[in-house]
């Protein structure tokens, strides 16, 4: 059952559930300012790996970058040769690990803002690429107000493209849906006169058992 | 009667001898006791010193540097002013550690470094240098393992953490900050 603004997406069996959601149009990129910033991290406790260089933060873990929030019970952190820094933040239990970011504006005064949770979140700095992985759900608001939510099994959200792509199945073949709830795009009382396009949404779905 | 009093004058005398001699001891345990504290008697000390540990194998293991130093002969125990550990293992990276006073206990066996504790560990390769400072620190040089209670900054490339209490493990190349850590990675554009 479908209805405006809402889409339920069943899938088949085990078979792969891949479900793009493509933001086209003008990118709505992660603050400019975030990344330039340096993170700022707390918590109880932090063991470094100091022959691979991997700092391991457990314990009630904050990580700040600006804008950009993450949370979880351990953080993995890591540099590459050339700075790039990649965080794994993860959670157990009935507590999820958590992200939260806010987005460059496409409408003057409004916010964008990002809200993430999942079991495991991985944070690529190369890359500009967030993976929600298990229990994942993500909502999108503007000016505070929810406009599109998305949950399954493992979310990939590129800021770069600004597309998310949703999988209903985890890696160990469990989980079977994917769900969006997409708000319109037409931007009818959406708030002030767009200062730039609006984000059309295209959503593709891949039928079970045919090649990516 | 003048045996008598030749008698008299002997046991005063023998007596007189035993007081003074018991006075005197209990002067010098005094003395010894002022002079030692706890661990002892000074027995020796030497200023400008550099001590070479060695391994079964005759390699170096660690070099002990300080200004003075300072032997306390029945505990073995030894303080040191300005000291510097190196520790030395070919199969590691150079750890050095400076203090403004150290004690060691055990002849060596444990050192307690006190006042702007300084561990740099020597950048190797592609592996940055690591760095911590703190107010005192407890090392155990054949075992290359050093260890805090107290409020520690670690320094690790560009990485910069905070923590209250550090074990540092030299062979297993592994840092435990223990509680309440609190630090930054910079961004990349600032490298």
């Amino acid at each position: 059952m479908t209805r405006p603004g809402r889409a339920g997406v069943p899938a088949a069996g085990s078979a792969l559930l891949l479900l793009a959601a493509l933001l086209v149009a003008r990118p709505v990129l992660a603050e400019r300012s975030d990344r330039d910033c340096e993170a700022n991290v707390t918590a109880d406790h932090s063991t470094l790996d100091d022959l691979h260089q991997v700092e391991v933060l457990t314990g009630h873990v904050v990580l700040t970058k600006c804008s950009m929030r993450l949370t979880g019970d351990r953080m993995e952190h890591r540099q590459d040769d050339s700075g790039y820094q990649y965080y794994v933040v993860t959670s157990e239990g009935q507590d999820l690990a958590t992200f939260h970011e806010r987005r460059d504006p496409v409408r003057a005064d409004v916010e964008l803002t990002l809200d993430g949770v999942g079991e495991r979140i991985e944070y690529d700095d190369k890359s500009d690429r967030v993976t929600l992985l298990r229990r994942a759900l993500v909502k999108r608001y503007e000016g505070g107000e929810l406009r599109d939510e998305l949950s399954g099994a493992r979310i990939v959200y590129d800021a770069r493209k600004s597309s998310y792509d949703v999988d209903g199945r985890n890696v160990d073949g469990s989980g079977d849906r994917v769900h969006l709830r997409i708000a319109p795009r037409n931007g009818a009382g959406a708030g002030p006169t767009p200062t730039a396009p609006v984000p059309e949404l295209r959503t593709e779905r891949q039928p079970p058992g045919s090649a990516p | 009667m003048g045996e008598r009093i030749a008698s008299w004058f002997a046991i005063a005398l023998m007596l007189g001898v035993l007081g003074t001699s018991y006075w005197y001891g209990q002067q010098l345990r005094a003395t010894i006791a002022g002079e030692s504290g706890r661990i002892g008697a000074v027995d020796f000390f030497a200023e400008n010193i550099a001590l070479t540990d060695f391994d079964a194998q005759g390699r170096p293991r660690y070099r002990l540097f300080a200004d003075r130093m300072t032997h306390y002969g029945s505990s073995d125990d030894v303080d040191m002013i300005r000291p510097r550990l190196l520790s030395m293992r070919a199969d590691q990276p150079r750890v050095e550690t400076t203090a403004e006073s150290a004690h060691a206990q055990n002849n060596g066996e444990t050192i307690q470094l006190h006042g702007n504790v300084t561990l740099t560990r020597a950048a190797a390769g592609r592996l940055p240098s690591l760095r911590m400072y703190t107010d005192s620190l407890s090392a155990r040089p054949d075992e290359d393992r050093l260890w805090t209670d107290a409020p520690v900054r670690m320094e690790s490339g560009h990485s910069r953490l905070q923590a209250h209490g550090m074990e540092y493990d030299n062979v297993a190349r592994r840092v435990l900050l223990r509680a309440d850590v609190v630090g930054s990675f910079p961004a990349r554009s600032r490298q």
